[in-house]
C-alpha cells in the first residue's frame, strides 16, 4: 500500500512537473509572438502619428513661408521698421505704436484662422520689439533665451524648429526681415503654439488626448516665474512638466491630467521618454486600454529632446492582441492540462503494466517454466526470466526478437514449422522440440503454444516451453533400465521382443529376413549349485562379454531367460548365422571364469516367409535342443 | 453634548468636502486673469485648508448673478459693480480690499489716446472703445471726462469690450479714437505713447465679496484673515494682492455713489 502510494505521489509529480514545464514553454511562445505583434503594432501606431505631425509641419512650414514673402515685400513695415532699429527711444515708441496699428488686423486674421499663436518682432540686437500676443511685455532681451531668433538675424535666414519662449513652447518658424535693398532690421516669428498642435491633432482624431510635456530644467530656465504655473508636475512623472493648453488651466480636465498621471505611474513612460525616441506604447487605465504615443521635439539648434507630445487613443487593437493572447494561452495551458492527464494516466498504466510484468515474471518464473508473449506479428514483448536462463540470450535480446526466427532450430521450410505456423494461425500447438541457444548449442524443449486474445481478438500469443533435457535423459536411463538385463547389460527379453515383432513384419511384408541365435550355457545348473550363484551370474556377465565382442554392430543380444541368451541378426540368413554362432561357441570356450571353463549350446534359425518370430525361436530352441542332445558345446541350424 | 459633538464632525466633514469657486471681474483676458488670480488662489489654500477652484466669467453682469446665486461663492469686483451687486443681493459680504502699490485702496481710470491720437479731449470724436458697462473705468469715467469739457457720450459713437487690455488694443490698432481703462493696466503700454486724456478717480480698490448664504460665517471670517494678515514676504509670489489687502467697508463706496448720474442707464 505504501509502494502504491508512493507511486501515485511520484506519478502525480511528475504529471504536475510536465504541466509547469510546458505552461512554462506555452507561455513564452505565446508572449514571445503576441509581444511581437503588440510590437508590430506599437511601431505602426508610432509610424502614423509621426506622419501626422511631419504632414501638419510641412503644411505649415509652407504656409508661413508664403507670409515670409508677403511680409517681406510689405514697404510700410520696412519702414517702420528702419524707424526702430535706427531711431530714437521716442521713434522706437512711435514705430511700436505705428507697427501695432499697421498689422493688428493681419494678426487677429492670422489668429483666427491659420494656426498662429505668436507674431513677434524683434530687433536686430535680438531685443524683443512687439508681440501681438502679449503687447504689454516688450524690450526684453531674448539673446539668451531664443535661438531661433539670434540664429535669423545673425545668419539672416529663415529658422524653424521646437523652442520654449518665455510663455510657452511653440514651433517657431523665425525669418529675417531684410529690406528690398539688404538692409537687415531684425527678424520676426509667425509661431504655431502647443495648443493649436494640439487642437489639430485633436480634430483628426477626436478621442485622443492630447498633452505636450517641457522637460523640467527647460522651464524652469526659460519660461518667466509667473507663467511657470502653466507647466503642471504630473504625480508619476519625473523630470518632465504639463504645459496647460493655451495657459488655461480651465482647458485641462481633472480626468484628463488623472489619465496621464495613472499612464506615468503604471507604465514605463518615464523610461521611455529618458530614451529621447519617439515611440509608442500600450496602457490601460481603469479597464480602458489605450495607446500612448510620444513625439520628441529636440531644441532648436541642441540634441537634447526639449518636449514630448503624448498622443493617448483609446484603442481595441491591443485589447483585442492581448485578449487573444489570453485565449491562447487558456487553449495552451488547457491541452497541457489535457497532456498531462494522458500522461499521467500511461505513467499509472505503464507502472501497473510493469508491477504486473514483474508479477508475472515472477510467477512465471517461479513456475520454472520459460514463458514468451508476442504480438501478431511474432514479436516478443514478454519474457520471463526461465526463459532467458534456458536460452542463454539476455531479456534485452529476446525482446522485441521474432522468437521464432532467433531460436527455432528445424530443418527444411520455415513454411513448414509447425511453431511457426501456430505463431502465424494462432493455432494451439504443444509438442517436443529443439530450441537453439545463444551459444549455438541445442536444448531440448516442451514446448506448449496457445493464442492470446483480448476482446475477442488475436493479440499475439503465449509460448510456455520447458527445458526436458535431463528429463530426455533420465527418461533414456529408464529406457534403457526397461530393455537392458540388469545384469549381464545386454537387452532384455521384452526389448528384443519388440525389434522381433518389427523385424517379423519386416520379413514377412518386405522379404527382409532374419536370423536368430538362441544360447543355453552348459551345465550352469551345476555351476550354479557348485560355485554358488554369483558365480553363475559371473559366467552370465563373461558370457554378456563374449557375445559383445564377438557379434557385429548390427546384431541384438538379449538375455532372454536364466541361462539362456538370443542374438538377433538383421538381414543375416542361416550361412550367415551359423557362422556368427560358430564364432560365439569358439569364443565362450575359450574362456575362462574363475578357473571355470564353461561351454555353450546354440541353435540357429532363419525365419521363414509367413512365420512368426516366436515361431522362428521356437525352430531355433529345437535346434538348441539337438545341440544339447547331441552332446552340448555344438551350434545346431534349425530345420 | 454628544449632538453637539455630531454636528461639529458633520460641519467638518461637509467643509472640507467643499470647494470655493472664486470668479474675479474679468478686467483682463481670461488666461492672464488666471495668470494674476492662481497664486492667490494657492495662498489661501495654503492657509485655510479650503480648496479654490478659479472660474472665469467673461460677464460683469453674469458675475454678479453668479454670487447672487451661489454658483460661485467669492468674486472680486470694482466700486460699481459692488454697488449693483448690494441691488441684486443684499447680503453680498465684503471680504476685503485689494491694496495698490503704493500701500492704498484706491486706483485710478484713465481715458487715453493712441500716438496717433487727438491731443485733447474736447478734439475727440470716437469711436470710443470702453470696458464693460458697469465698470468704473467703462463709460463710468469717460462719461464723467466728457462731461467735463461739455461733450455727450451718447452722441458719440462707443463701444464696450470685454477687458481693458482689448480697450487698450483696440485703440492701439486705431480703429478707436479714445478707450478708458484701470490706470495701471495702461501703465505697462507705455512703449506704445499712448496719451492720457484725463483721469477719474481715486476710486474704492477692487474688493472681494464673499456669500454668505453659499459660504460659512467662520469660512468667511478664515479667508478674511488670511487676506489683512498676509505677510509680505508671501505676497511678494503673488500678482493680484502683492501689495496687500485693506479691510472693507460699505462706505468706501460713497465715493461712486456721487457720480452715480454718470453711470449708463440700462
Amino acid at each position: 500500500m505504501r509502494n502504491t502510494n508512493r507511486t501515485f505521489k511520484e506519478t502525480i509529480l511528475v504529471a504536475v512537473l510536465l504541466f509547469v514545464f510546458m505552461s512554462f514553454l506555452t507561455t513564452l511562445f505565446v508572449n514571445y509572438f503576441t509581444d511581437k505583434e503588440i510590437e508590430i503594432r506599437l511601431t505602426t501606431v508610432t509610424k502614423k502619428v509621426e506622419t501626422t505631425f511631419d504632414t501638419f509641419f510641412k503644411t505649415q512650414e509652407e504656409a508661413k513661408l508664403f507670409y515670409y514673402l508677403q511680409l517681406s515685400s510689405d514697404k510700410e513695415l520696412i519702414r517702420i521698421m528702419r524707424m526702430a532699429k535706427s531711431g530714437t527711444e521716442k521713434d522706437l515708441v512711435r514705430a511700436r505704436a505705428e507697427l501695432f496699428r499697421h498689422l493688428w488686423g493681419f494678426y487677429q486674421y492670422l489668429k483666427q484662422n491659420k494656426y498662429v499663436d505668436q507674431f513677434h518682432f524683434v530687433l536686430p540686437n535680438n531685443k524683443s520689439f512687439l508681440r501681438f500676443h502679449q503687447p504689454d511685455i516688450y524690450g526684453d532681451d531674448l539673446s539668451k533665451i531664443r535661438k531661433t531668433f539670434v540664429k535669423a538675424n545673425t545668419e539672416k535666414k529663415p529658422q524653424f524648429g521646437f523652442e520654449l519662449g518665455v510663455l510657452a513652447s511653440s514651433m517657431r518658424f523665425v525669418f529675417p526681415l531684410l529690406s528690398p535693398e539688404g538692409e537687415h532690421l531684425g527678424a520676426f516669428e509667425v509661431s504655431v503654439g502647443t495648443y493649436d498642435i494640439i487642437k489639430k491633432i485633436q480634430q483628426i482624431t477626436p478621442s485622443a488626448k492630447v498633452y505636450m510635456l517641457i522637460r523640467d530644467e527647460l522651464v524652469l530656465k526659460k519660461v518667466y516665474e509667473p507663467f511657470r504655473q502653466y507647466f503642471l508636475q504630473v504625480p508619476g512623472l519625473n523630470g518632465w512638466r504639463l504645459e496647460v493648453p493655451d495657459r488655461d488651466i480651465t482647458l485641462l480636465k481633472q480626468e484628463d491630467l488623472n489619465l496621464l498621471a495613472r499612464v506615468a505611474k503604471t507604465t514605463k513612460l518615464n523610461q521611455e521618454l529618458a530614451t529621447g525616441k519617439n515611440f509608442t506604447l500600450y496602457a490601460k487605465v481603469r479597464g480602458t486600454p489605450y495607446e500612448v504615443t510620444a513625439i520628441a521635439f529636440k531644441e532648436f539648434d541642441g540634441d537634447k529632446v526639449a518636449a514630448f507630445l503624448i498622443y493617448i487613443n483609446p484603442s481595441q487593437q491591443i485589447e483585442t492582441i492581448e485578449e487573444a493572447r489570453k485565449v491562447y494561452l487558456m487553449v495552451g495551458y488547457f491541452f497541457n492540462l489535457l497532456a498531462s492527464i494522458l500522461v499521467y494516466l500511461i505513467l499509472v498504466n505503464r507502472k501497473k503494466l510493469l508491477e504486473s510484468h514483474r508479477e508475472l515474471e515472477a510467477i512465471t518464473s517461479s513456475l520454472g517454466g520459460a514463458v514468451v508473449v508476442y504480438d501478431a506479428y511474432g514479436k516478443v514483448f514478454f519474457v520471463n526470466k526461465s526463459a532467458t536462463e534456458i536460452l542463454g540470450y539476455s531479456k534485452e535480446e529476446i525482446m522485441g526478437s521474432v522468437f521464432h526466427d532467433l531460436v527455432h532450430y528445424h530443418t527444411g521450410d520455415v513454411e513448414h514449422c509447425p511453431i511457426y505456423r501456430a505463431v502465424l494461425s494462432g493455432e494451439k500447438y504443444d509438442a517436443e522440440d529443439s530450441f537453439i541457444r545463444k551459444d549455438g548449442t541445442l536444448v531440448s524443449v516442451y514446448v506448449s503454444l496457445r493464442p492470446l486474445f483480448l476482446d475477442n481478438e488475436r493479440v499475439g500469443g503465449i509460448l510456455n516451453f520447458y527445458d526436458i533435457g535431463d528429463w530426455k535423459k533420465k527418461e533414456e536411463e529408464v529406457f534403457q533400465m526397461a530393455i537392458t538385463d540388469y545384469l549381464t547389460g545386454l537387452y532384455n527379453r521384452r526389448y528384443l521382443e519388440t525389434i522381433l515383432k518389427s523385424a517379423e513384419d519386416k520379413a514377412n511384408n518386405r522379404d527382409i529376413t532374419f536370423s536368430v541365435i538362441i544360447i543355453d550355457i552348459d551345465n550352469f545348473k551345476k555351476i550354479n549349485d557348485t560355485y554358488g550363484h554369483n558365480m553363475g551370474d559371473k559366467v552370465l556377465v563373461a558370457i554378456a562379454d563374449v557375445l559383445r565382442n564377438t557379434l557385429r554392430i548390427s546384431d541384438i543380444p538379449a538375455r532372454w531367460g536364466g541361462e539362456e541368451f538370443l542374438v538377433f541378426l538383421e538381414q543375416t540368413n542361416h550361412d550367415g548365422a551359423m557362422a556368427l554362432a560358430e564364432r560365439i561357441r569358439k569364443g565362450v570356450e575359450k574362456t575362462e571364469v574363475n578357473g571355470i571353463k564353461v561351454t555353450v549350446s546354440l541353435g540357429v534359425a532363419q525365419h521363414k516367409k509367413g512365420d512368426s518370430y516366436m515361431e522362428t525361436i521356437e525352430r531355433a530352441d529345437m535346434a538348441l535342443y539337438d545341440a544339447k542332445k547331441s552332446g552340448k558345446n555344438r551350434v545346431v541350424l534349425a530345420q | 453634548m454628544l449632538r453637539g459633538l455630531f454636528f461639529i464632525f458633520f460641519s467638518t466633514l461637509l467643509s472640507f468636502g467643499q470647494v470655493i469657486n472664486f470668479a474675479p471681474l474679468p478686467t483682463r483676458p481670461k488666461e492672464e486673469l488666471l495668470a494674476r488670480h492662481y497664486p492667490l488662489l494657492k495662498y489661501l489654500e495654503k492657509k485655510t485648508n479650503y480648496k479654490f477652484e478659479f472660474v472665469y466669467i467673461r460677464d460683469y453682469d453674469e458675475l454678479l448673478k453668479a454670487l447672487a446665486e451661489g454658483k460661485v461663492q467669492l468674486i472680486s469686483a470694482g466700486g460699481l459693480p459692488y454697488l449693483k451687486l448690494k441691488q441684486i443681493f443684499p447680503d453680498a459680504e465684503l471680504v476685503a480690499s485689494f491694496k495698490n502699490e503704493t500701500g492704498s485702496n484706491t486706483y485710478e481710470c484713465v481715458c487715453f489716446t493712441s500716438f496717433h491720437g487727438p491731443d485733447n479731449l474736447k478734439k475727440v470724436k470716437g469711436p470710443i472703445a470702453l470696458t464693460q458697462r458697469i465698470s468704473v473705468c467703462g463709460y463710468f469715467s469717460a462719461n464723467i471726462l466728457l462731461s467735463s469739457v461739455k461733450k455727450d457720450i451718447n452722441k458719440l459713437e462707443y463701444k464696450h469690450f470685454d477687458s481693458h487690455k482689448d480697450v487698450i488694443h483696440w485703440v492701439l490698432s486705431g480703429k478707436y479714437e479714445m478707450g478708458c481703462a484701470r490706470e495701471d493696466i495702461i501703465k505697462s503700454y507705455k512703449g506704445y505713447g499712448l496719451k492720457v486724456l484725463g483721469t477719474t478717480g481715486p476710486w474704492p480698490e477692487f474688493v472681494i465679496v464673499a456669500n454668505p448664504q453659499k459660504l460659512q460665517r467662520d469660512k468667511i471670517e478664515k479667508i478674511r484673515k488670511a487676506l489683512l494678515s498676509i505677510d509680505p514676504e508671501e505676497a511678494k509670489d503673488l500678482v493680484e494682492g502683492k501689495y496687500g489687502f485693506a479691510p472693507a467697508k460699505d462706505e468706501d463706496f460713497e465715493v461712486i455713489k456721487k457720480y452715480e448720474k454718470y453711470k449708463q442707464n440700462f
